[in-house]
């Protein structure tokens, strides 16, 4: 009976070393892995480019989208936006550099051409998601 | 059960009830699991909600580690929001430590595998308070705690569906606290707390469901029902309720106040067949957009545990059926999930099928009384003893095939090289909420935003300002930032005349200004000053956040005192009973003399049409055609606003005055139907200006129902504009429509107007 219990609390301080080794092992894990390799960055000019490029597409994603979601405000700028992420990857993917990148060239061009007027817009209508969207 | 001499079932039980042997083998089984989650965060999720939900965690852990300060403003996404008041952040877990010390991709793994040690050892100890039979327990708890769902939320960046894991504790904790345990109540407490701090608008009130009925069943249990204690328990229960709302409020007073000002609305009929509801739940995960749950390991054995314990099985058996019934959402007729919809919160479920979640837990109870009833058989006889053994090798045949499947579901992700963070000065940016987590890293925050919930945001943010603080006229002086943190902004205004200073974040009424007052601006944040020079120093003081966290503390305490209090012969002079209850609410009573001592301006909703103008209005304009049109329920058909062509970009504004003059059904929806040339548009919707169903419309005032059209593709011709009401959410039929004067229309619907298509050029 003794030997028994002498055994399951052996057992039993197995199991407690193996959950903390189990938590060392993830926490390690997820601090070590490994981060993709790092991608080039567009130059000052390219970025200029990348911007312009962007601002000339605007008035026919927002046409798009006024008749994609008529007389829906929110719907309309996230319509949008899903176009303008479209058109960012495909441009990341074509330069071959971060998506961030991109957006970073978008931003400074609205800054720097602000104040934006119609049909561009530097604003976005409040959020206000459909009742039920899917 | 006791335990019997057989072997198997000794070794098991030791295995079940020797605390470090058990949590060794949770936490092996879950980091095999969560070893494909913790391989994939040096890249980011790229899949829509993980970069919203991401950047919320990624913003309360920029706050702590980089500005030392509690996540209580988020000016990264929307413009600025209220981080407690928004129900899909983390931010209020301890759980934020983590991200805030390992950065929040890294963290989410951990967080992850934490989750599935608590979510199997919950369901242990659920599994064998309710079975009896800790060996049963064991093989049942990875049941639950490896189940696909979690996965597939790892896989959509949901990791706050992980609050889901909590329930086995809750359930186990309420009933400890109807048995009379003061331990109980702590359980249904912390776990609430921490569902609460870890987010996402399901895993709270579908919890808080399951608790009730638990909390009943242990009530009605014979031990309870024959020794007379069902009285101590039910004011075990009342305080520990108490508690629960106290040791909740840290989050649930911004989540209410929130809520009141910018509510939350789902409609739609979402259904599932009942094949649909059996693949989900056991077919295992493949390139089918189904399996996302999968129980089969589980399934091969509850229905053993059906069989051979009857009566014990009866609850879970039910329940679990009622599970089933509620995922399948509008495909069962008669629908309880419509039924659960009418209530107060759970009206805004959007997914019938969550509730597959409870159902393994339910399907793990069963499991576990199923290998309980065979381990005790096991002795009678050679063939039991087979059984019992060839069920042990199904179950961790089983096992391993639910950490297999886990890990194929939660390897659906789509991963792309995580954004380098860009030091620059914090600004918004025009944004984008499908890319929400490109942003944060440049330290801009991203205006446009795509929650649940209709964010209270201003029109007037900008993301092309040349500074975030200006002055509302520019020639009265100039403003020049001094610090910028999250919660706290210091400006220097020298303002020649009395002006407003201006800063590029949605308002808030937690909002203190050092000088001057804070006011909304069309919701944009702003500090009304004299003239003169000021150093005007912004912080974020929410009642809600400070008040609720207070009341927290002190809900702790009392249980705290509760528990450290004088004991009189084996048990606490207080609890259970009144004295108890008692000290349960005097944090809540604290709580009221707080909001009647600390005053907040209160943010209101702004009801308003799809298109930003206002719903309500106070009389009709000069153009709009009568039409007083009455229908079968108490809603009129007031007047309405048809042009007589689209207009120069192709769009038909349609305008519909609506009057709600009693209670009206959540289905009834409005039906137009647009008919020209050889087809007909529709522009059917069962929420009136995309804010509220006519069930909860004020009464008598006249609602402005505004919505659009795209006459682009129309063929040229004459367009008659048709409407009338249905029962959109139920037997689809129309409403009896009628004249002013009580006389039925044909076909139950109203002409508005006429549009005329011109010839395309």
């Amino acid at each position: 009976m003794t030997a028994t219990r002498a055994r399951w609390r052996r057992a039993s301080i197995a199991g407690w070393l193996t959950l903390t080794l189990c938590g060392v092992t993830a926490g390690v894990r997820a601090s070590t892995v490994a981060p993709a390799p790092p991608r080039k960055h567009l130059s000052d000019a390219e970025r200029i480019q990348v911007g312009r490029d962007a601002a000339a597409q605007e008035p026919g994603w927002r046409e798009q989208s006024l008749h994609n979601f008529p007389g829906d405000a929110w719907s309309q700028d996230d319509d949008f936006s899903a176009s303008e992420r479209s058109w960012v990857t495909g441009e990341a993917q074509r330069r071959d550099v971060p998506v961030e990148e991109v957006f970073r060239a978008i931003d400074e061009e609205l800054r720097s051409s602000g104040p934006v007027r119609p049909p561009r817009k530097a604003t976005t209508a409040p959020c206000k998601p459909r009742a039920f969207y899917d | 059960m006791r335990p019997t001499p057989s072997t198997l079932l000794r070794v098991l039980h030791r295995i079940a009830t020797t605390a470090g042997v058990r949590l060794g083998l949770f936490g092996l089984l879950a980091l095999v699991a969560a070893w494909q989650p913790l391989s994939q965060v040096g890249q980011t999720n790229d899949f829509r909600d993980s970069h919203l939900l991401h950047s919320y965690e990624e913003a309360g852990a920029r706050t702590v580690a980089m500005y030392g300060q509690a996540p209580l403003w988020n000016p990264w996404t929307c413009g600025g929001q209220y981080a407690l008041g928004s129900p899909q952040t983390r931010v209020a877990s301890p759980t934020l430590l983590l991200s805030a010390a390992l950065g929040s991709h890294r963290a989410e793994a951990v967080v992850l595998w934490l989750f599935l040690i608590i979510g199997m050892e919950g369901c242990f100890r659920f599994a064998r308070r309710s079975t009896g039979s800790a060996a049963g327990a064991l093989i049942a708890a990875p049941l639950f705690g490896l189940a696909g769902f979690t996965a597939h939320a790892w896989s959509l960046g949901w990791l706050n569906f992980a609050g889901f894991l909590l329930l086995p504790w809750l359930l186990f904790g309420a009933r400890r606290a109807a048995e009379g345990h003061l331990d109980g109540a702590a359980w249904v407490a912390g776990g609430f707390a921490l569902q609460l701090g870890f987010g996402s608008s399901y895993p709270v009130p579908m919890s808080a469901l399951f608790v009730a009925l638990e909390a009943v069943r242990t009530l009605a249990s014979r031990p309870l029902r024959r020794s007379g204690r069902w009285r101590a328990g039910v004011w075990a229960l009342g305080a520990t309720a108490l508690f629960t709302l106290g040791a909740g409020m840290f989050r649930l007073w911004p989540l209410v106040e929130t809520m009141r000002a910018a509510p939350r609305l789902m409609a739609g009929t979402p259904g599932h067949s009942l094949e649909t509801v059996g693949r989900e739940l056991f077919q295992f995960p493949s390139n089918a957009d189904v399996g996302h749950f999968f129980f089969v390991p589980g399934a091969l054995v509850f229905v053993l545990g059906a069989v051979l314990a009857r009566r014990r099985a009866t609850y879970p058996a039910v329940l679990a059926g009622l599970c089933l019934w509620l995922a399948s959402g509008y495909a069962a007729k008669p629908s309880l999930f419509a039924a659960l919809r009418l209530l107060p919160v759970f009206g805004t479920l959007r997914y019938p099928e969550r509730f597959l979640v409870p159902a393994g837990l339910l399907l793990a109870e069963l499991t576990a009384l199923g290998f309980a009833a065979l381990l005790i058989r096991s002795s009678r006889g050679r063939a039991w003893k087979w059984a019992s053994g060839a069920a042990c090798a199904l179950a961790v045949a089983g096992i391993v095939v639910q950490v297999i499947g886990f890990g194929v579901l939660a390897s659906r992700v789509t991963l792309v090289p995580t954004p380098i963070a860009v030091d620059q000065p914090f600004a918004q940016t025009r944004g984008n909420r499908w890319a929400q987590g490109s942003f944060l890293p440049l330290n801009r925050g991203s205006i446009a935003c795509g929650e649940a919930w209709p964010v209270p945001m201003s029109e007037r943010l900008r993301g092309d300002l040349p500074q975030e603080e200006y002055l509302e006229d520019p020639r009265a002086g100039t403003a020049r930032r001094v610090t910028w943190t999250p919660n706290r902004l210091e400006v220097e205004v020298d303002a020649k005349r009395p002006t407003a200073l201006l800063i590029n974040q949605n308002w808030h009424p937690g909002w203190k200004s050092s000088v001057g007052e804070v006011v909304s601006r069309d919701g944009l944040l702003g500090v009304t000053l004299p003239a003169g020079q000021h150093r005007v120093v912004l912080r974020f003081l929410p009642r809600s956040g400070l008040g609720g966290s207070a009341v927290s503390v002190l809900a702790w305490g009392g249980l705290a005192l509760l528990a450290w209090a004088p004991r009189r012969r084996g048990g606490s002079a207080l609890w259970p009973g009144p004295g108890a209850v008692v000290v349960a609410a005097l944090p809540l009573v604290a709580m009221g003399a707080m909001m009647v001592a600390w005053r907040e301006p209160e943010a209101m909703p702004v009801l308003r049409n799809a298109d930003g103008s206002l719903l309500g209005t106070a009389e009709l304009p000069p153009d709009a055609r009568l039409i007083h049109g009455r229908f079968e329920q108490p809603v009129e058909l007031v007047a309405a606003q048809v042009p007589s062509a689209p207009d120069a970009r192709g769009i038909v504004p349609l305008v519909i005055y609506w009057q709600v003059k009693g209670k009206v059904p959540r289905s009834v929806g409005i039906w137009v139907h647009v008919s020209g040339p050889g087809e007909r548009k529709t522009a059917d919707h069962a929420v009136v200006g995309g804010t509220f169903f006519f069930r909860d419309a004020p009464r008598r005032a006249l609602l402005r129902d505004a919505f659009a059209l795209s006459a682009k593709d129309w063929e040229p011709g004459e367009w008659k504009v048709l409407v009338g009401l249905w029962y959109a959410g139920g037997d689809g039929e129309r409403l009896k429509a009628f004249t002013n004067d009580d006389t039925p229309v044909p076909e139950d619907r109203f002409e508005l107007g006429t549009i005329t298509v011109p010839p395309r050029p």
